[in-house]
């Protein structure tokens, strides 16, 4: 087995757990909240990115969850983690049903380098979002946005129904507003009349419809359940995409320590 | 090897960044950049490209061109940590 830990980025930091506080509580969809947290050891963090969030009952028994970072890097001092509420999920409901402005939470991160994109690593990207994998992606829109990049990007963003579009209006705003960024919703189970975006799961036309202006040297980002993961991924390797320019962050059902 | 296990746990699969914290807590050092060769095929890839497996009484790290295990680990009660890297037979 070979292994290589030195990268020129990648320097040697100790991962420490801090308590942080709730300054903010944003209700996205229905099941799906922002927490805008500040730390007091914040360190700038890589678009894509995420904290561990760790729970401890009063009699001392932990359980602890991975979230991606939804705010960019140039929002400084604080991170905001969007959380979708799992009826079974221990750390989630906690979080959607008790957690209040001013309470305090104990997390460690930033964490993770594999599944990062920063404005240096140029494009043009593809982000390909199935519901709450949107998270990562949306930090990279807006770190995107911040850094005024000229890496063309164009987001696929499959979600149950119009109502579940997470961060719909800032992405609408975002479309209006920078030339170089453009989105494409599709809807699974039900759309409103006079809806113009796709209307099914994704599938091998709508990723060549998407994908084709951007040829085969775009850099491809996948976040959402496995099977949308694995769809699209070979889907986009099929399309002649190298698999080293696709990178996949699949969630399941709870996060590790 | 019989793919029967890892259709069925496909569900469950993540990638190798959902071990992150866990790993750089361990080597305090960022790993999913890291390069690993799979032991059984040779294939090159961080670690954060490999497939997780996490729902098990330890973590386990796949490669995904043979599927082969190219780490588990194990993290007991008792503070330590139980690594193996390499081939599996």
């Amino acid at each position: 087995m070979e292994t290589e830990l030195i990268k020129e980025e990648v320097l040697p930091r100790i991962l420490e757990w801090q308590i942080s506080t709730v300054v903010k509580v944003r209700q996205e969809t229905q099941s799906v909240k922002t927490f805008t947290l500040a730390l007091p050891n914040w360190t700038p963090h890589r678009a894509g990115q995420h904290y561990d969030v760790r729970l401890t009952d009063p009699d001392g028994y932990q359980t602890q969850r991975s979230y991606s970072i939804a705010s960019s890097p140039e929002q400084k001092g604080e991170i905001e983690l969007t959380v979708e509420r799992l009826e079974e999920g221990e750390v989630s409901t906690y979080l959607h049903d008790v957690l209040i402005i001013g309470d305090q939470v104990e997390l460690r991160g930033p964490i993770g380098g594999y599944f990062v994109w920063e404005a240096h690593m140029g494009g043009p990207l593809l982000l390909v979002a199935g519901g709450s994998g949107i998270v990562p992606l949306m930090a990279m829109i807006r770190h995107w946005c911040a850094v005024q990049s000229n890496s063309p990007v164009r987001l696929l963003y499959s979600s149950r129904t119009y109502e579940d579009i997470i961060y719909r209006e800032e992405l609408e705003r975002l479309r209006l507003e920078y030339s170089g960024m453009e989105v494409f919703h599709t809807l699974t189970r039900e759309h409103p009349q006079g809806w113009d975006g796709y209307t099914r799961r994704i599938d091998i036309q709508m990723l060549e419809e998407v994908a084709k202006p951007f040829g085969s040297n775009l850099k491809a980002y996948i976040c959402g359940p496995t099977a949308l993961v694995e769809d699209v991924a070979n889907g986009l390797v099929s399309l002649g995409i190298p698999a080293k320019q696709i990178r996949t962050e699949r969630f399941g059902p709870t996060g590790v320590p | 090897m019989d793919n029967r296990w890892i259709e069925e746990s496909a569900c469950l699969m993540l990638d190798g960044n959902a071990m992150a914290g866990l790993m750089h807590a361990l080597f305090d050092v960022e790993m999913t950049v890291a390069i690993l060769e799979c032991a059984t095929c040779g294939r090159h890839g961080e670690i954060g490209s490999l497939w997780a497996f996490v729902e098990s009484p330890g973590y386990i790290l796949r490669c995904p061109a043979c599927q082969n295990i190219v780490m588990q680990m194990t993290v007991p009660q008792i503070r330590s940590t139980w690594i193996h890297a390499g081939r599996h037979i």
